[in-house]
């Protein structure tokens, strides 16, 4: 009941209050509307400005890509080297050159690098075919090898040279 | 209550809104700052410069000029406070003569001295027109709690307009 009261009281404070009318709001209405105004054209310039970078900013990468992509590829260039096959020099040798004077590549190392270039160059075909002996050295006998090194043949007892093997050795 | 849809602000709509809500949007920013018709005009040009009417404009004008009185008011110093305080007693809050039931100077007395979580949910309220739910979206807190604040802050004017002279004194020192 008391509470009923109450609410009776408050809810008559409450309308006594809305009768009240507030001071009058002292706002320009002129400068208020102009200031609007202001406002709204400065939202809508705003953007213009932002759309004119946004595009200068595409535009630029779209430019650049274009660039990137249409470049000419790098030319392929050939060069051609001409390797100049080395001079052999065959020097012929005495038998009992002093050791001073002997040449530091003998006949048979000229042979051996010609003949290692013309495998390089041609493949196996090139090798000379084996002699009938099968392991015995290509065209010569021992005295033709102890010839190429400087060493007089009287050393040798004439037969042919063969490679070293345990086998040959026993024989 | 005008604007309850969302629309795009016009001259007419923004004439409308201000016939219809300055004097209270007034009145609510006074209870902070000196200046609440500067308070006012920015909150309705925020309103335009986000070139679209809200959804519930009203409790959306009300809070940002809520927001905005409180920040003039912090960022006032000491002296401009005193002179806030003084200034709020010689600027009347309502018309003179216009209630035949209450004393304006008397409603306005009893109202500066409420404490300002009740004064400002009674000006929302019953001169604003927000409902206790808008009210709890404008000063963060929920409608159950701005109803409790309503109550209170209505038996206590209701307890200071009994005995007017005795308020009236109080204020004033």
């Amino acid at each position: 009941m008391h509470g009923t009261h109450d609410d009776g009281e408050l809810k008559g404070l409450e309308r006594s209050l809305a009768g009240l009318r507030p001071a009058p709001a002292g706002i320009d209405r002129d400068e208020l509307m102009f200031k609007a105004g202001q406002a709204a054209a400065t939202g809508r310039a705003g953007l213009a400005p932002n759309a004119a970078v946004l595009a200068v900013l595409v535009a630029a990468f779209a430019g650049a890509g274009t660039t990137w992509l249409a470049r000419p590829a790098a030319p392929e260039r050939i060069v051609q080297v001409t390797v100049e096959k080395p001079v052999l020099r065959v020097v012929e040798l005495s038998p009992m050159m002093p050791a001073g004077e002997r040449p530091e590549r003998s006949v048979a190392r000229a042979d051996y690098l010609e003949l290692r270039d013309r495998v390089l160059a041609e493949g196996m075909d090139a090798l000379p075919p084996l002699g009938p002996a099968g392991g015995a050295a290509p065209g010569g006998t021992l005295d033709d090898l102890w010839r190429d090194f400087g060493i007089p043949p009287r050393h040798s007892a004439g037969k042919a040279w063969a490679p070293s093997t345990g086998r040959s050795a026993q024989s | 209550m005008a604007a309850g849809k969302s629309k795009p602000i016009d001259t007419q709509l923004l004439s409308r809104l201000l016939d219809e809500h300055g004097r209270a949007l007034t009145l609510f920013a006074r209870q902070y700052c000196d200046s609440p018709e500067d308070v006012v005009q920015y909150a309705f040009l925020k309103l335009v410069r986000s070139r679209q009417g809200h959804g519930n404009m009203v409790p959306w004008l009300y809070r940002v000029a809520r927001n905005r009185a409180i920040s003039i008011a912090r960022s006032s110093t000491r002296r401009q406070r005193r002179e806030l305080r003084v200034a709020r007693r010689e600027q009347p809050w309502f018309e003179p003569d216009y209630a035949e039931e209450l004393d304006a100077r008397a409603a306005a007395d009893a109202l500066k001295a409420l404490p300002e979580p009740q004064r400002e949910i009674i000006i929302a309220h019953i001169w604003g027109g927000l409902t206790f739910e808008q009210i709890g979206q404008v000063v963060g807190c929920s409608s159950s709690t701005a109803h409790r604040h309503y109550n209170e802050g209505l038996s206590s004017l209701r307890e200071r307009l009994r005995s007017p002279c005795t308020e009236h004194t109080t204020t004033e020192n």
